[in-house]
């Protein structure tokens, strides 16, 4: 092969594979956006309940929370606690990736900043940290690309656009026929493999199909967390001071 | 995109034809009255020692109680009230009653679109700092409390406007009592001039809070039966820089309605500024939390020979602490998510002196917290926690 096909070639090869993870970039972005449009409500109520295994390993240690859940548009999020009655009023406003909690205890709002938003909520544990209870944008937060794909299935890897995020890389598994997020891996810089998140029960709730239990394991700590929805409504009216910063604990 | 944990439990939404989908009851939650509170048992040993030698000790015990309630009769209407009982004996007796019960809290709230209002006795809890908050100018809060963390209810009004959809808003305050919640406060004190009042501009740019605002503090002073009247103009700031969490808020006296003529005409700037300034941080390798933070209190003094000047303000609550300068330091590590160890250094930068706080915490029980303590004290002849005596405590709380 002389020099002028060597470099044909070499062209080739580096616009294929150039093509290629454009398509693979841009296949990660459309499946995103249609899992994001399926879920699209103007406004959403839950009510949940909050277990968590300090170790996953003795089912007979477990705390229980009830939290109502109040979600609005594409980003904001209200969530307060009911049980139990050491916590209860305890309230976390998520909005447009700003995070505001309200301790009753005190009667203090505490904005949620940093490297802080790695920790579960102060007074309640488990392993769904600030961060992973954060309003946010997947598209805005993380540069997607198709990992894996089979029949069933697609995983996304998503690594984050922001200098020291919570989490080094996530990997979102989708069903392909639902669109649905089934199962979420985070991987840090400190932990390596940290967490995964797996969906399953899914029930009609609000005329709509609900994945009722979400499993979140973490192997930094060896804990389990599991949330259950108990009821849900969609498109419902919801007062705006919920999401108002200087007002949704009042 | 919805915030993630919505994300996850509405992430099938739309989607039709699954055979094995059940179908839930929707029942909503609806608690429009509800009834609960805490109790807290705090036993502790006061250690004298001399020269590193314990001489003797004594004990107190502090009962604690404190019953809530709400009560929502409607979307746009709240209920709240607070109820609470102190039974104090031995060493943590403050000489006057064994048991006292009080209505803290009783207030009501009207939500009327973007403008609310709150009346009633309620807790003004302004302020972006942890351990120190300068303006907080409706009530007085002891530094150090391990008994209750409550901020105290103060008869008044508090309304508030918000715009934009929050990311602006007007928050203000009348109080109806001055800020020392005086008991030997009699007769008739309702002079215009002895009403208290703040307002604030709060706004969010980017991911900080910013606040800028104006306070009038007043304040009774029950050794010479007079008012204090000061009015100060604040800002507070809270965010993220890199992965810290940063705060800080100050309180600048600018008019003192006795003197008659501006505060700059008659002491020095740092004279006449209170600020705390922190930052929170948390250590990923070790899974600690850090906090520190430096407060600078403009009426303190930096001499120890001037100390007893002080002492007054200190007993009545004017004052937090003596001198002018302080830092805090604060760690605690989490373990089995119910469980933590902490220590709080607290050190006089004006005398060198120091109070250090460790603590092993822990939640055995659902609703039932029990902590173990101790407050030492090291310091100089003369300097301010040289004048304190070592203790260890043993807390208790039970919820309901």
């Amino acid at each position: 092969m002389n020099q002028t096909m060597k470099i044909a070639a070499l062209a080739t090869v580096l616009i294929l594979a150039t093509v290629t993870l454009a398509f693979t970039q841009e296949d990660a972005l459309q499946i995103i956006r249609e899992v994001e449009r399926r879920q699209s409500t103007e406004t959403s109520k839950a009510e949940l309940s909050m277990l968590v295994y300090p170790d996953a390993g003795d089912s007979g240690n477990v705390r229980e929370f009830k939290v109502i859940s109040y979600g609005r548009g594409e980003e904001d999020s209200y969530m307060q606690f009911i049980e139990p009655r050491s916590i209860k009023g305890l309230s976390i406003l998520s909005r447009e990736g700003d995070q505001w909690v309200y301790f009753s205890s005190t009667g203090r709002v505490r904005k949620i900043a940093g490297k802080s938003k790695k920790q579960s909520v102060r007074g309640v544990g488990g392993d769904f940290s600030y961060e992973d209870l954060s309003a946010g944008d997947w598209e805005e937060k993380y540069d997607f690309r198709v990992s894996s794909s089979d029949s069933r299935q697609w995983v996304l890897e998503g690594i984050p656009k922001e200098k020291d995020p919570v989490y080094s890389r996530i990997l979102i598994a989708i069903d392909k026929e639902r669109y649905l997020a089934t199962k979420i891996e985070y991987y840090t810089e400190e932990e390596g493999h940290y967490k995964d998140l797996e969906m399953s029960e899914i029930k009609q709730m609000g005329g709509r199909e609900v994945p009722t239990r979400m499993v979140m394991r973490n192997y930094d700590k060896n804990s389990m967390t599991v949330i259950i929805t108990h009821a849900m409504q969609h498109d419902v009216p919801i007062d705006d001071k919920y999401f108002n910063p200087t007002r949704f604990y009042k | 995109m919805k915030s993630r944990l919505a994300v996850l439990l509405i992430a099938s939404l739309a989607l039709g034809g699954i055979a094995s989908s059940a179908t839930a009851q929707e029942s909503f939650y609806e608690e429009t009255f509800s009834l609960y509170g805490y109790i807290v048992n705090f036993f502790n040993a006061n250690l004298y020692a001399d020269d590193w030698r314990i001489t003797g000790s004594d004990y107190g015990n502090i009962l604690y109680g404190r019953l809530k309630g709400d009560w929502n009769p409607g979307d746009n209407l709240s209920f709240h009230m607070e109820l609470d009982y102190n039974a104090s004996v031995g060493n943590l007796n403050p000489g006057s009653t064994i048991q006292s019960a009080s209505v803290d809290h009783l207030w009501g709230s009207v939500n009327l679109g973007r403008f609310d209002i709150q009346f009633g006795k309620l807790p003004i809890a302004w302020g972006a700092g942890y351990f120190f908050n300068p303006t907080s100018k409706a009530t007085t809060i002891p530094f150090i409390e391990s008994v209750s963390e409550e901020t105290p209810g103060t008869v008044g009004i508090v309304p508030s406007v918000s715009f934009l959809d929050g990311f602006l808003s007007i928050q203000g305050y009348v109080a109806l009592q001055d800020r020392s919640h005086s008991s030997s406060l009699l007769g008739n004190t309702g002079s215009w001039s002895n009403l208290p009042f703040g307002v604030k501009l709060n706004g969010i740019i980017s991911s900080f809070d910013v606040s800028a605002g104006w306070i009038k503090e007043v304040f009774y002073i029950s050794e010479s039966d007079e008012f204090y009247r000061r009015h100060y103009g604040t800002a507070d700031f809270v965010g993220a820089i890199w992965n810290f969490g940063v705060y800080g808020e100050a309180a600048l006296k600018t008019w003192d309605e006795s003197k008659e003529k501006l505060a700059f005409e008659y002491d020095p700037f740092l004279d006449l500024l209170d600020a705390c300034v922190g930052f929170d941080y948390f250590i990923p390798i070790v899974d600690i939390d850090a906090r520190m933070e430096y407060f600078h209190q403009g009426s303190g003094v930096t001499d120890p020979g001037k100390y007893e000047e002080n002492f007054a303000k200190l007993i009545s609550g004017e004052q937090l602490v003596l001198a002018e300068d302080y830092v805090l330091i604060y760690l605690e590590r989490s373990f089995l998510d119910y469980f933590s160890i902490s220590a709080t250094g607290f050190v006089n930068l004006n005398d060198g002196s120091l109070g250090i706080f460790p603590e092993l915490s822990g939640e055995p029980y659902g609703n039932f917290l029990v902590g173990l303590g101790a407050m030492l004290f090291l310091g100089d002849e003369g300097s301010e926690f040289d004048m304190q005596d070592p203790a260890v405590y043993l807390r208790c709380k039970l919820s309901f």
